[in-house]
């Protein structure tokens, strides 16, 4: 390790050579609206020496004095240029203008040739318009389900928003919005993200090659940005969906100072059940589920130097029920009595994110982002009866029970980006969080008419408190024209239960220019996860628990290496190649027999640790420009466990290991007015436990030589995950007419999940057979497929103002 | 919490749909199996089945197809015994298990060959036993036990059992004044707070879904005591002999006498394999209705085939009696097939 520092303490060296160059820096913005543009490209024409713009549209670039052509670009804008004589350090903010031509917009990549020549891999920037012109679930464009679709990441159980990059498991993906932590990016169980794409500027995801600024978790990072708000007039879009509708409004509070972006979005079908449900129980009834989302930001400009950045969060998903009945008896005085039971039940969990960032620039080298955090999840049951007799209006018996599990952060964190060269790009800081664990309270609340039968009480784990901590380093630099490496370090420690448990975690990537169209790369990345999530090994849940690393359950770690290439085909198509091994240490799985269910108390007993090994190789072929625009994705990989306690200590198929994987991802705009989505995969079915035979089981002596227990007989499988589900295989389509009004675009969509209706497994079972069905065939069982989703089509109407 | 589960399973049920798919059970070839458990001063007994389809309807209300074949025991390495049986059962009353040996058995059944081995464990150092009887909360008396042993060294599995016997004198046998000698033996059901026993599931008492399977084989590995003298406690309940049996009614009549009472404990040494067997046939028992559960394999230590054949030690016993009336079993004729109930 002692090398990785003697390496930086030589890149500064290195970097002070440069120190007498002047320097230009700035901001680079959209011209109509001022959004902050991200990783734009701000380089000089004829010495090709350039860098981008940081995560808040920030850059600097270092040259010796002379004139010189400044070109500013980004994809689906018109690239600025413009001519210097550089005398003095300079200040220029770049404001770009939308390309009218749209068919020219990209839809994947930080800029047209970004792939082939970042250092950066495995990275994949998803544009927010491609995400909305890919056909939608019910309606609902989705990033994480755009993410889905790229190779190396899979997607669980069908339907569902879980991600499984690489082998690695749904709880080792750090999701970040607005640098604050989301713990469920789930609502209904998963069939949809909490992320409303209305609200959401830039989306990146890592799955290797990790940059040092990155922790936490091992197998991805989603890096999602919210939009700051439109600096000159009001805007805005709503949008009326089949289960949703939503509504998005961005402007100015202050012109050029202060701009707020707000956005909401609410399910109404249990608003539409409600006459239903009330008429069927003579109006006494409610019940319902729906979720919603409250976005909002608000930026100010203090000066130049100085900006803030308020960004908030709130979704929640919601179940209840209430009921009112009353029932009339006779007493033992022959009286009419008439008893009112109320009734209610309600279910809900949801995110609360909040993050206070302050832009400072401490000069035209450095610049410094602190943000305040707060992420909170909660899960919650309530259940309350009360009766009351109406004759006598007595009080009656009241029983009431409030279960509440989750996690509740608070966080600092500081973030330099120093530019001391073109060819240096020094990004360092820190980090200490204050994590809240709420493993499960449950309270207990019952009265009766008789005073002494009283009961309130409250029982199940205490809160656990944790703090983590990280700093790190990373320098991204140009040794030669061809060769670029990103180099950090990344530490980190986290303090629980009177452990400290710390790890130094090495992150290395590189880029090779083996000519002008072909890059080659290679990543090494080290990672450690101090938090787990306990979790069902089917569906998404709410009660899916976070738990920290304690004295008997161990930090994750995981060492990546990836090697791969970009091939430029032509200007608008590219085809890369990643191969990817990573093996993983201390991964939790349920022990045999255990379940989620109870799983609150003593859940350290109720999981046992192993290792993971993962491997495979993924291949993209990308078309980025022109009417048609997408890509063709297949990934062969494999995902292995061994758990000295599980499976007789051998090695087993985790249960998403996909031998193969292919996506086609394709956009086509026939004109502006109509355009066309279509997304088709396939993937290996999941590997389940499934018993193929039956067997007896032995005859255990009594004390009594000549008695035995009774014998039975068990289900027996050859090992762990013995057993692949069908295939899954889905196609979707969408239709998008636009149509230019008076104020704004309207849009019709029309999309079709699961466009032919292919039954894909969710759950395999076995049942009876029939009478017929066993004459028919002999066998008394059957293999049933549980399927969710067939054919579903949507429609819905947006306005865009 | 239920109320959620259901909401949960009438959602999927409301978007849902079923087909049956293939599934190729005749490819999975059947295993051949092999059951056997041998322990010293018994006669060893074997029985080969095939397994069967999971889609078919068991053949043997106790497995699956008994296997004709062949049975050859070797005694620590040497060949002792062979057996052809067209049934699949195979006795072999003439061996009698040796503590400490090593005993291996190969089975055979028209093209297939399974191999399994087991060890004999010595028997276990019981240095006292204590008994009491006190009451429970409820004020119901029960008899409470301690056991204390000395661990050897190395990993050891253990499993407690008690017995109780009871002589009985019917004095009217067939109406004309006919005397008959009967003994009555049964197995107690023991319980116990002793974290031996109720480590092994985790069973935490206060979950309101997931309490886990009894430990109802009472066994337990020594990770409490290595190579430690142990002091194990446990109850047995409604301790009063013969209260609740049957024949307890004849004395009420006079019909017949009770000569004397007793109970045995008895702590068994267990092999490895015969202690992974029954943790996990009894976590299989428990589980593996339940969806939510993760799948619990049952433990096998047969090679090329199923099944389990291992071996246990029960030498240590302790008697407390009760005598109601002086006897001599030199004077007496115990009848054959007195009842035997329990666990």
């Amino acid at each position: 390790m002692s090398k990785s520092v003697i390496i930086l303490l030589l890149c500064f060296l290195t970097v002070s050579s440069f120190a007498q160059n002047l320097t230009i820096s700035g901001y680079v913005t959209d011209q109509i609206n001022g959004e902050r543009l991200l990783n734009a490209n701000v380089y000089e024409q004829k010495i090709l020496r350039g860098t981008i713009t940081n995560n808040f549209g920030f850059y600097s670039l270092t040259l010796p004095k002379g004139n010189y052509s400044i070109a500013c670009s980004f994809v689906g804008y018109e690239t600025s240029l413009l001519e210097i004589n550089l005398l003095k350090d300079t200040i220029i903010n770049f404001k770009l203008a939308a390309k009218a031509d749209l068919e020219e917009v990209t839809v994947v990549g930080q800029k047209v040739d970004s792939k082939l020549t970042s250092t950066q891999m495995s990275r994949v920037d998803i544009q927010m318009d491609k995400v909305q012109s890919l056909p939608a679930f019910l309606g609902e464009a989705d990033v994480i389900k755009t993410i889905q679709l790229l190779p190396g990441v899979q997607s669980g159980t069908e339907g569902t928003s879980g991600l499984y990059v690489r082998g690695g498991g749904p709880d080792q993906n750090l999701i970040l919005l607005d640098d604050v932590p989301v713990y469920n990016a789930d609502h209904l169980f998963g069939f949809f993200s909490v992320f409303n794409p209305d609200a959401i500027k830039s989306v990146s995801f890592y799955k290797g090659g990790f940059p040092a600024r990155f922790g936490g978790r091992l197998s991805s990072v989603l890096d999602i940005r919210m939009k700051d708000g439109n600096e000159k007039e009001l805007h805005g879009n709503f949008s009326v969906g089949l289960i949703s509708s939503k509504i998005n409004l961005e402007g100015p509070l202050v012109k050029d100072k202060t701009t707020f972006n707000f956005s909401a979005r609410r399910t109404y079908a249990d608003l539409l059940a409600q006459p239903l449900i009330k008429s069927s129980s003579k109006g006494n009834d409610a019940g319902g589920y729906f979720f919603h989302d409250l976005n909002l930001k608000i930026t100010h400009k203090f000066n130049e130097r100085n900006r803030i950045y308020l960004s908030a969060y709130n979704g929640r998903d919601k179940a209840y029920y209430r009921s009112d009945s009353k029932n009339t008896f006779k007493d033992e005085n022959n009286t009419d009595v008439t008893m009112q039971t109320k009734d209610k039940f309600s279910l809900g969990w949801g995110n609360i994110t909040t993050a206070l960032r302050w832009n400072y620039i401490f000069s035209n080298k450095l610049f410094a982002n602190t943000t305040l955090t707060y992420s909170r999840y909660l899960f919650d049951v309530m259940e309350n009866t009360t009766e009351k007799n109406i004759t006598t209006g007595q009080k009656g018996d009241e029983f009431g029970l409030n279960y509440k599990s989750g996690i509740e952060d608070f966080g600092l964190k500081m973030d330099f980006d120093y530019f001391p060269a073109p060819n240096h790009r020094v990004k360092f800081g820190g980090s200490i969080v204050d994590h809240t664990f709420k493993p499960g309270i449950l309270a207990f609340k019952e009265s009766g008419s008789d005073a002494s039968s009283k009961i309130d009480t409250a029982f199940g784990n205490p809160n656990i408190r944790a703090q983590e901590l990280y700093a790190y380093i990373e320098d991204n630099i140009d040794l030669s024209a061809r060769f670029s490496v990103n180099f950090g370090l990344h530490a980190s420690g986290f303090f629980v239960d009177n452990t400290f448990y710390q790890s130094l975690q090495p992150r290395v990537s590189a880029r090779f220019m083996a000519s002008d169209r072909l890059s080659l790369k290679a990543a090494y990345s080290k990672m450690s996860q101090n938090i787990h999530l306990l979790s069902s090994s089917t569906i998404n849940l709410p009660t899916d628990l976070w738990l920290p690393t304690t004295k008997k359950v161990k930090p994750q770690t995981s060492h990546q290496f990836a090697l791969g290439g970009v091939y430029q085909v032509n200007r608008a198509i590219d085809f890369s190649v990643e191969g990817f091994y990573k093996s993983m240490t201390n991964l939790l799985e349920y022990k045999e027999g255990a379940s989620f269910i109870g799983a609150t108390t003593g859940w350290e007993d109720k999981v046992e640790m192993g290792k993971g090994w993962s491997y495979g190789a993924e291949f993209m072929l990308e078309k980025k420009i022109g009417k048609t625009t997408g890509w063709l994705g297949y990934t062969w990989s494999k995902a292995e466990r061994q758990f000295d306690n599980l499976n007789w200590g051998q090695k087993f198929y985790a249960r998403y290991d996909r031998r193969h994987d292919v996506s086609f991802v394709m956009t086509h705009r026939f004109s502006k007015r109509f355009d066309v989505g279509l997304t088709w995969v396939y993937g290996t079915g999941n590997a389940v436990t499934l018993p193929t035979q039956v067997v007896s089981s032995a005859e255990i002596p009594t004390l009594n030589p000549n008695q035995v227990y009774f014998t039975t007989n068990y289900e027996y499988f050859e090992q762990r995950n013995n057993y692949r589900m069908p295939s899954y295989q889905r196609m979707d389509v969408g239709f998008n007419f636009h149509k230019q009004k008076k104020h704004g675009i309207r849009t019709w969509n029309l999309s079709l999940y699961n466009a032919y209706s292919r039954q894909n497994p969710f759950f395999l079972y076995f049942e009876s057979t029939s009478e017929t069905e066993y004459k028919q065939t002999g066998k008394s069982r059957k293999l049933t497929q549980l399927s969710l989703f067939p054919i579903i089509p949507s429609i819905s109407y947006s306005y865009k103002f | 919490m239920k109320k959620y589960i259901v909401i949960s399973l009438i959602l999927f049920a409301a978007f849902s749909c079923t087909k049956t798919i293939d599934f190729d059970d005749e490819g999975l070839a059947n295993q051949l199996v092999l059951n056997s458990i041998v322990y010293p001063d018994q006669g060893i007994t074997a029985y080969l089945t095939f397994s069967t389809s999971i889609l078919s309807r068991p053949t043997l209300a106790g497995g699956g197809l008994m296997a004709d074949g062949t049975i050859e025991i070797y005694e620590n390495g040497e060949l002792i015994k062979q057996k052809y049986s067209p049934t699949g059962r195979f006795e072999f009353p003439e061996i009698r298990p040796k503590t400490g040996a090593t005993y291996q058995i190969v089975g055979k059944s028209h093209d297939k060959q399974l191999k399994a081995e087991t060890t004999v464990p010595n028997k276990v150092e019981v240095i006292s036993i204590d008994t009491a009887t006190v009451s429970d909360q409820f004020i119901n008396k029960r008899l409470r036990v301690n056991v204390k042993i000395k661990d050897a060294s190395g990993d050891d599995f253990y499993r407690i059992k008690v017995s109780q016997e009871n002589l009985v004198l019917n004095m009217n046998v067939d109406g004309k004044g006919t005397q008959k000698y009967y003994l009555y033996t049964s197995e107690d059901w023991i319980s116990s707070d002793d974290p031996v026993f109720n480590s092994l599931y985790n069973n935490f008492g206060g979950e309101e879904f997931d309490i886990g399977p009894a430990n109802d084989y009472n066994i337990f590995p020594d990770d409490y005591f290595k190579g430690k003298e142990y002091n194990i406690q446990f109850f047995i309940n409604n301790y009063e002999y013969g209260s609740g049996s049957y024949y307890s009614g004849y004395e009420s009549y006079g019909a017949s006498k009770t000569i004397y009472k007793r109970r045995i404990v008895h702590v068994q040494r267990l092999s490895k394999d015969l202690y992974t067997y029954l943790k996990y046939l009894k976590l299989y028992d428990f589980y593996h209705d339940n969806p939510f559960a993760e799948p619990v394999p049952v433990y096998s230590n047969v090679k090329n085939g199923v099944g389990i054949f291992a071996g246990f030690n029960d030498d240590a016993k302790f008697t407390y009696e009760k005598i109601y009336v002086p006897f001599s079993m030199d004077t007496i004729t115990v009848e054959e097939n007195s009842y035997i109930y329990g666990w």
